[in-house]
């Protein structure tokens, strides 16, 4: 049962009124349909994603290859498919990991206050002044295998993905750490928080169950706008080689390939680029969609 | 109700002080006062008197910078000072609850009012979600709600002031606590909402028993509720007594001076009287009686040397040297 005067409810009827969040809400959504049926497509089209048929090269659009093929005669519609599943499911395991260690120390700091407070906020402060490329290169570059990770684990072939995620995550939380923290800060003062107390919950208690929902608009705004940021970096060390390893299609690998034969075929960049930039763009409009329905001054 | 007149609560001494810059303040002192079971015991004072303080401190939910200096608080004869904080979240709203000023900000916007009559059973009857909901839907209806089973899934924001206060009633309620804090509970609230306000609690202490600590500074809503009124001046109660007491025979000058700024419905007069000065803040409160300044019977005796309380009756007694001797 929904709750018709939920303030979740009141915000979704806000924003269905936003018709380029609502558009950006239907391209991303089939988007996703798209690339989850990718091997549905295989199997109509008779070919596999990573198959290589030197004998047609870099052919046209045609029926088999409805996006023509690339260097390696691989067909570049099955491969942005499969790349674009690489893209949006790191984009938003990333964003999501980032999110959740940014409101745990962010609510944690603002509730506790005090030294907590100064610790964790001179430790974003530093996370944030780290050049950020510089650090991703190097973490990306570090080898698993000397810091005794199991063979399994890296030589499978997701580690790369995992990589990525765990980079992401691990630089990108501090943006939401500091809105939950100052959300939090202005929260805690809330007679209801002291109203809590009174009726004997305690911190970890008044931290999730009370403040927590309160904070949750904020951050699945702050979520949707750092998708789009998430695939563009995941683009742009993909683009430097460090991100996800080739045979396995990103839209940022299959750029860096195109690259190469930017004149010889052009659409080979154009595809990839497009697609980059519709996601980034519509996880934007999303974004910005969300947060004027969340907006708590908005009319009910 | 065999066991009226038996203590529930007794505080002794009670001193509690901000630290600013380093340096403590004692804003409340040495006050003492004993609530018995389901009677009404109000505070009354002007702001910042520290009333309030006081009615945060049988919590231990003073604000960060208060401290409890000396004293003792005694629930059922069991120390409350100087207990942890897992022990007093055991006891906040299962044996002595509290509601507020503001019932427009007291409730949790994003949670439905049944829900939230629900957490405290959750919290220490350890009941499930289900049963707690529908205990809590019986809570809605005993303070008086309108239909409340579609309206425990209300939202705060489509409850009037009046509903509000009502639910917070019923949330502190829920658990049958042997005592419940009201802190101006209908200052908030327009005259006609107060009145119901009022005889609802009433209601529900003789239904539960219930022993009131109500905090105000108005008289005219005291004389509606308390048993025992003490009234506070500058961190000091200054006069105890039974209801009849302070009402009718008011010994302390002060006590006499705030009543007479009360309007009467009996009395018609032109223009209220008001105290002359203000209160002093805690850090230039003089030596001796803490009211001299302001004070018309004020003698030499009176700024520099402290009154302490003098018994008047068995239930009366004021902090003057001017009562009883004079």
């Amino acid at each position: 049962m929904i709750n018709q005067n939920s303030p979740l409810f009141l915000a979704m009827r806000r924003f269905r009124r936003h018709r380029l969040a609502i558009f950006s809400c239907c391209v991303l959504l089939s988007m996703i349909v798209l690339v989850i049926s990718a091997p549905l497509f295989e199997i109509w089209l008779g070919v596999s994603a990573n198959q290589v048929d030197l004998y047609s090269r870099m052919v046209g659009s045609s029926l088999q290859h409805p996006l023509g093929t690339d260097e390696l005669g691989r067909d570049v519609f099955l491969r942005l498919l499969y790349g674009g599943r690489i893209s949006l499911f790191t984009g938003l395991t990333a964003a999501c990991f980032a999110a959740s260690i940014g409101t745990v120390i962010g609510l944690s700091a603002g509730y506790f206050g005090g030294r907590l407070d100064a610790l964790l906020m001179r430790l974003t402060d530093s996370v944030i002044a780290l050049p950020l490329l510089p650090l991703l290169i190097v973490l990306a570059a570090i080898d698993l295998n000397k810091i005794g990770l199991p063979e399994a684990i890296v030589q499978s072939e997701d580690v790369s993905f995992y990589r990525i995620v765990l980079i992401v995550a691990l630089t990108g939380w501090t943006t939401v750490a500091r809105l939950v923290r100052g959300a939090t800060l202005s929260l805690k003062e809330r007679e209801f928080v002291m109203a809590a107390r009174g009726i004997g919950a305690s911190d970890r208690h008044i931290m999730f169950r009370h403040i927590l929902p309160n904070l949750l608009s904020p951050i699945i705004v702050a979520v949707t706008l750092s998708v789009g940021s998430v695939i563009l970096l995941e683009s742009v060390l993909s683009f430097l080689g460090l991100g996800i390893q080739p045979p396995m299609a990103s839209w940022g690998n299959m750029l860096t390939n195109a690259q190469q034969l930017i004149w010889e075929a052009p659409l080979l960049a154009v595809y990839p680029g497009l697609l980059i930039f519709i996601t980034v763009i519509s996880f934007n409009f999303l974004g910005d969609g969300l947060q004027d329905a969340f907006d708590p001054k908005a009319e009910y | 109700m065999s066991d009226k007149n038996l203590p529930v609560l007794e505080v002794e001494n009670l001193s509690i002080g901000f630290e600013s810059d380093n340096q403590l303040v004692s804003v409340v002192e040495d006050i003492s006062f004993t609530l018995n079971s389901g009677e009404t015991l109000a505070l009354v004072g002007e702001s910042g008197c520290g009333k309030s303080l006081t009615a945060l401190a049988m919590l231990q939910l003073l604000p960060a910078f208060g401290k409890i200096l000396s004293g003792s608080i005694k629930l059922h004869g069991k120390e409350l000072v100087g207990m942890s904080d897992r022990s007093m979240q055991a006891i906040r709203g299962n044996n002595i609850s509290m509601i507020f000023q503001e019932p427009m900000s007291a409730l949790n916007p994003v949670f439905t009012i049944g829900q939230q009559v629900a957490e405290p059973l959750i919290l220490h009857k350890n009941m499930s979600k289900a049963a707690a909901f529908k205990r809590a839907i019986e809570m809605l209806e005993a303070v008086g709600i309108p239909d409340p089973i579609s309206r425990a899934n209300n939202y705060p924001h489509q409850l009037s002031g009046g509903m509000r206060q009502r639910v917070m009633i019923a949330i502190a309620l829920a658990c049958e606590p042997d005592i419940l804090i009201a802190d101006e509970p209908t200052t908030a609230l327009d005259v006609t909402i107060q009145a119901q306000i009022l005889d609802l609690m009433h209601d529900l202490q003789e239904k539960f028993g219930t022993s009131i600590l109500f905090i105000s500074h108005d008289f005219g809503v005291v004389s509606r509720m308390a048993d025992e009124i003490a009234v506070m001046y500058a961190g000091r109660v200054i006069e105890e007594g039974s209801a009849q007491d302070i009402l009718v025979e008011p010994q302390h000058p002060y006590t006499t001076a705030l009543l007479n700024t009360t309007p009467r419905i009996d009395v018609s007069v032109d223009r209220l009287p008001a105290i002359p000065g203000r209160v002093p803040t805690p850090a230039e409160r003089p030596e001796g009686c803490f009211f001299a300044p302001r004070c018309k019977l004020a003698s030499s005796l009176c700024s520099t040397e402290q009154p302490l309380p003098t018994k008047l009756s068995r239930s009366h007694s004021a902090a003057c040297h001017e009562v009883g001797n004079g």
